[in-house]
């Protein structure tokens, strides 16, 4: 038994490492073209929009990106960064030595902390040479990546701005029952959810508790960006006076039951459970929740009516929500690349309007059609849809159809004109006073406005949560924004 | 006696060798796993070092300069040090003295089941817990624990006991340490399930001879049997006191329970999103491994003195 | 065997003890079953208890519906299987001389095995090391790295330590080598300790998350945790562009339907394995 035992378990391996070698043939990752000629190696990287591609295509292998060879003359490869912790990816590439040429980065803190480390090319004078860049990119937008006189990647301007931000989305059909009409001001606010509470016995307000501020409220106090203009300079909005009105206002709102009890562990899905089933009657809700929010909460409730009602006006007469910073994604070239040339050169290219049109629509007549100015997406598109991961300039246009073609436009019509605060600090430059520190000054505004709002922290301590944050670097933060706003920001 | 002809041999000159020469295919047998030891263990460890210094992975670790213990003292002067540090420690205090035993005794009850079948439909549906993500568990536990529609909180109210929510900082801790027991046991219980069954049925026949009962029979028998394995798990916990399971806590956490749950590691998490300071991390981590080393060690000796057995 | 009237009772509320422990370890697993088929609106309401309501089967269409999935489920079970089998393998051969009450150099070998389970490199480091190894991209990145796991080994080498030396003696006497004393005796043996890595083994390659993050860009070596959590993420998230199966589809019975689709096969392997947690191989063979 034994032997018979000690065989079979040699035989097992042995099938076991023939099963590995021919996975391994088989899995191999999908064959680059071999149509490289003499042309530069260019390797982009872009973040993961998890998009599936059609079978036996992947990102280095499919119509686009043989267009996209051809029509620029270099040898592309595409590196897709996972949807979980990318940047980590990002960071062990370029430490293993394995530099790409171009980046796609979105977020600014992200941008910034390479830039600091002295990972990023300064582009300046291959931007000369790209007239298609310069065309597509304002003046203006180039400082937010202007550090010390150089420029250090592409910002592609900002296109979501016309799908504004969020609003209160509220049961229509409760309000008409209860009789409450058009809410104004903060205290209209109040007294509608005291009479949601008493007649219906609902949850009037549900929300998560983000990072400690609930927009629409904050806005109607007068903090709905993290950094603003008073006195001709910039201060941290949520160390003003403005702020403890806010705080004392959702105070009472939470002390009243009219805010939700779970309200400090309340998640995405919570609070959507919560509007669906009837179980709340308000939140503040942005476009892109909207639409499967309210799809659900069709299908359950037949009868009943959200929609989306202007944000209060605070006690200045203050109102509104913060709109999206210049900036949608920052196009950087890293230090170490060969082809730093060559990599702007493809930016260029990018920026063409041919080019970009065919990315992010595909071709005339196949996946798409024109009517006037407007762009209609056919049926075709469905098996396109993988061009998102090439979209490296996504335009106003592009963004606007696929809002449309989703049914996004819906609910991001309803919330554009509440979508009024510009953030300021977005047009800065990537400063590290600023930026090294959002995170921090972020998570202690969270623990203390969380604990300020449900009573857990009196009011009085107000002191120390402005002690905590300076105690984070945040006086040294708005030093140099408002340094830079009062020399740069103004002569525009 | 065993090994005797061996320990006779010791005491010859020359006896080292000539072990080598006539068994030198145990040392080949440890071989592959000394060898990937090296490769994947101990060779990445030279990138500890970044913990003292100043880490850009632009100028790879060569290159980035020395700062001696900078990062260990900002460590230690963050303004929540103390308290992520009690929190660290007595989670996994109170894990051990709670949480340890159990698996240990469904272990041995569930040895006591005589059905072979329904003994085997348990063990297998116990540990199923495990497999699921604290993502999925964590909000169970906020459903079951909710103050407007949780069930366990319906039953406190109507047993006039006081609610028990996630937002309590007397009963955070607590809530980690049930709700863990809760995932972990079962998967626990394997091991110990395993070590039973090396146990001599013979010594069990005797001891029914003899008259002892169930109760006795687990304390002489079954207990010292498992004696190793359970010696082995609790010196690795005690070495694991300085970390703690981050992804149940940040599940579970809000700021309102910041005061008592609040652990290192996700104090780490939280202030490190997005930001790149590969050496601070480092050097948290290898505070947390430095006193969990210390700890083990003096366990080990503690234990090896008790109980004859220990980790080395 | 008589039983006295005491240990009736004790089985029987032992018994009842189990199955409530049972329950209660049931009832998660059961719940994302049950949100999984459920229909949506009632899952996203939050009212989906242990009972479903409706039937919904679409979550399983969009889950299981696409060639990607079934590639990463081949994928993870290659690894699982592969990784299981060589774990066992080098671990038990490298446990056996630990066990060996005369084997110069145990301690230090111990205790450079054991050192390494609480101090690593680090990210970098390991990454460098499997990069310059030529393992990038490929699934020996998702096997070796992990392979030596001390805790199964020391799990091999206390259970080797049971099997009474007159037993390995007399082997011995008999001419027979480490290796084959080790083969044909003490391995054998040990079944329930093997079984019992294999367990842990399988359940750690097939949940194995982290390695495929960083080591695999391929979309074709993509495991299958991968695979579904890259799925539940881009539910979650509020991208404009998404996939058109996803679109309106309720994250969380996605996530549940994710959630049994990976777990169910790894569930049944204990079961399996199962017969090897069994007692008596030693029964009769020590006369003393």
């Amino acid at each position: 038994m034994m032997r018979r035992l000690g065989r079979s378990a040699a035989v097992f391996a042995v099938a076991i490492v023939l099963l590995l070698g021919i996975s391994a043939v088989a899995f191999a990752s999908g064959q680059p073209d071999k149509d490289s000629k003499a042309k530069v190696s260019l390797t982009v990287v872009m973040t993961n929009n998890v998009e599936s591609f059609l079978p036996g295509e992947d990102e280095n292998n499919n119509e686009i990106i043989r267009r996209l060879r051809e029509g620029s003359g270099y040898d592309l490869k595409w590196i897709i960064l996972p949807a979980d912790q990318p940047w980590n990816k990002l960071t062990l590439m370029i430490s293993s030595g394995e530099t790409p040429d171009v980046v796609y980065c979105p977020p600014k803190n992200v941008f910034a902390d390479y830039l600091h480390k002295g990972a990023l090319a300064p582009i300046d004078e291959y931007v000369k040479n790209a007239p298609n860049l310069q065309k597509l990119v304002p003046e203006a937008t180039w400082a937010a990546v202007t550090w010390k006189g150089k420029r250090y990647a592409v910002p592609i301007p900002q296109n979501q701005n016309i799908a504004g931000n969020a609003s209160f989305f509220v049961r229509k059909d409760w309000f008409a029952e209860l009789g409450i009409k058009d809410l104004v001001t903060v205290d209209d606010y109040y007294q509608a959810m005291k009479t949601i509470l008493d007649k219906k016995k609902v949850i009037p307000l549900t929300q998560t508790p983000d990072n400690g501020v609930v927009g629409g409220f904050s806005g109607a106090f007068g903090i709905g960006t993290t950094y603003k203009e008073k006195d001709g300079g910039i201060v941290a909005s949520y160390i003003q006076p403005e702020a403890k009105e806010y705080l004392q206002y959702m105070n009472k709102l939470y002390a009243e039951g009219l805010l939700d009890k779970e309200y400090p562990i309340n998640k995405g899905a919570n609070v959507q459970e919560k509007l669906v089933a009837g179980k709340a009657a308000m939140n503040v809700t942005a476009w892109s929740s909207a639409l499967s929010i309210n799809n659900n909460f069709k299908a359950k409730n037949p009868t009943g009516e959200l929609a989306y009602i202007a944000p209060p006006k605070g006690p200045r007469g203050e109102t509104g929500f913060s709109r999206y910073g210049p900036v949608r994604s920052y196009l950087f070239v890293p230090a170490q690349s060969k082809h730093i040339k060559e990599a702007v050169g493809f930016l260029d290219y990018m920026s063409r309007p041919e080019v970009y049109t065919y990315v992010s629509f595909g071709e005339e007549g196949k996946q798409f059609n024109r009517k006037g100015d407007d762009i209609f997406l056919t049926d075709a598109y469905q098996k396109f849809r993988f061009q998102m991961y090439y979209v490296l300039v996504d335009t106003q246009m592009g963004f606007a159809v696929r809002l449309r073609d989703k049914g996004f436009k819906v609910f991001s019509d309803q919330v554009v004109p509440y979508a009024t605060l510009e953030p300021i600090a977005e047009y800065a430059p990537p400063m590290p006073e600023v930026l090294g520190v959002s995170a921090d000054l972020d998570n202690v505004t969270l623990e203390y406005f969380v604990r300020f709002i449900t009573g857990d922290l009196g009011l009085d301590k107000f002191n120390e949560y402005v002690t905590a944050w300076k105690a984070k670097g945040g006086d040294k933060a708005v030093a140099a924004l408002d340094s830079w706003y009062k020399s740069d920001f103004k002569k525009k | 006696m065993a090994g005797e002809r061996e320990l006779r041999e010791l005491r010859r000159p020359g006896w080292t060798f000539r072990f080598l020469a006539g068994n030198y295919d145990l040392y080949l047998m440890i071989l592959p796993a000394l060898v990937l030891l090296f490769l994947f263990n101990y060779l990445p460890m030279y990138g500890a070092v970044i913990a003292f210094k100043d880490y850009n992975f632009m100028g790879g670790i060569q290159g980035s300069p020395w700062v001696g213990f900078t990062h260990f003292q900002r460590l230690f002067q963050e303004r929540e040090f103390y308290r992520i540090l009690r929190n660290t420690l007595l989670i996994s205090f109170y894990r051990i003295v709670f949480q340890f035993p159990l698996p240990i005794l469904l272990a041995i009850l569930l040895n006591e089941v005589g059905n072979m079948f329904f003994k085997r439909v348990v063990q297998t549906v116990t540990y199923m817990p495990h497999f699921l993500s604290w993502v999925i568990v964590g909000s169970l536990v906020i459903d079951l624990l909710s103050p407007n529609s949780g069930i366990i909180n319906d039953a406190c109210r109507s047993l006039g006991l006081p609610e028990i929510t996630l937002m309590s900082k007397a009963s955070f801790r607590g809530i980690v340490v049930v709700s863990q027991a809760w995932k972990e046991t079962g998967w626990s219980a394997i091991i110990y399930l395993a070590a039973i069954l090396s146990i001599n049925p013979e010594l069990y026949e005797v001891a029914i001879v003899d008259g002892a009962g169930r109760l006795r029979q687990t304390w002489h028998i079954t207990l010292p049997g498992i004696l190793t394995t359970i010696v082995f798990i609790l010196l690795l916990r005690i070495g694991a006191l300085m970390s703690t399971d981050v992804e149940q806590i940040l599940m579970l956490y809000n700021p309102l329970v910041y005061e008592t749950g609040d652990v290192i590691g996700t104090y780490v998490y939280r202030t490190g999103l997005g930001k790149m300071e590969f050496s601070y991390t480092t050097a948290i981590g290898l505070f947390q491994s430095v006193v969990g080393f210390v700890l083990l060690v003096g366990a080990n000796r503690v234990s090896r003195k008790y109980t004859n057995t220990g980790m080395w | 065997m008589i039983r006295t009237k005491g240990q009736k009772v004790f089985s029987a509320v032992n018994g009842l003890l189990m199955l409530l422990v049972a329950a209660v370890a049931l009832f998660p697993f059961l719940h994302e079953v049950s949100k999984s088929i459920s229909d949506e609106a009632a899952v996203m309401a939050g009212d989906v208890g242990l009972i479903p309501i409706g039937f919904n089967l679409r979550t399983y269409r969009v889950v299981l519906g696409t060639y990607d999935f079934w590639r990463s489920l081949a994928v993870s079970a290659v690894i699982t299987v592969a990784g299981t089998v060589l774990q066992i393998v080098v671990l038990s051969l490298a446990a056996y001389p630990l066990s060996r009450r005369v084997f110069p150099g145990k301690r230090i070998f111990l205790f450079l095995f054991v050192f390494t389970m609480l101090f690593n490199g680090g990210l970098i480091p390991t990454y460098l090391v499997v990069k310059s190894l030529g393992l990038l991209d490929k699934l020996w990145a998702l096997i070796l790295p992990g392979l030596v796991n001390v805790f199964n080994l020391i799990l091999l080498r206390n259970y080797f330590l049971t099997v009474p030396d007159s037993l390995e003696d007399s082997a011995r006497i008999d001419g027979c080598s480490n290796l084959t004393v080790f083969a044909r005796i003490v391995f054998p043996l040990s079944l329930p300790a093997v079984a019992t890595i294999a367990v842990y083994c399988a359940v750690s390659y097939w949940n194995g998350y982290f390695g495929a993050l960083i080591y695999i860009s391929s979309k074709t070596l993509q495991p299958l945790s991968i695979y579904l959590r890259t799925m539940v993420i881009e539910a979650d998230s509020q991208l404009v562009n998404l996939n058109p199966e996803l679109a309106n589809l309720n994250p969380e019975s996605l996530r549940s339907a994710t959630v049994v689709a990976a777990t169910l096969p790894i569930l049944l392997v204990y079961p399996f394995l199962q017969r090897y947690f069994v007692k008596g191989a030693l029964v009769g063979a020590v006369k003393e």
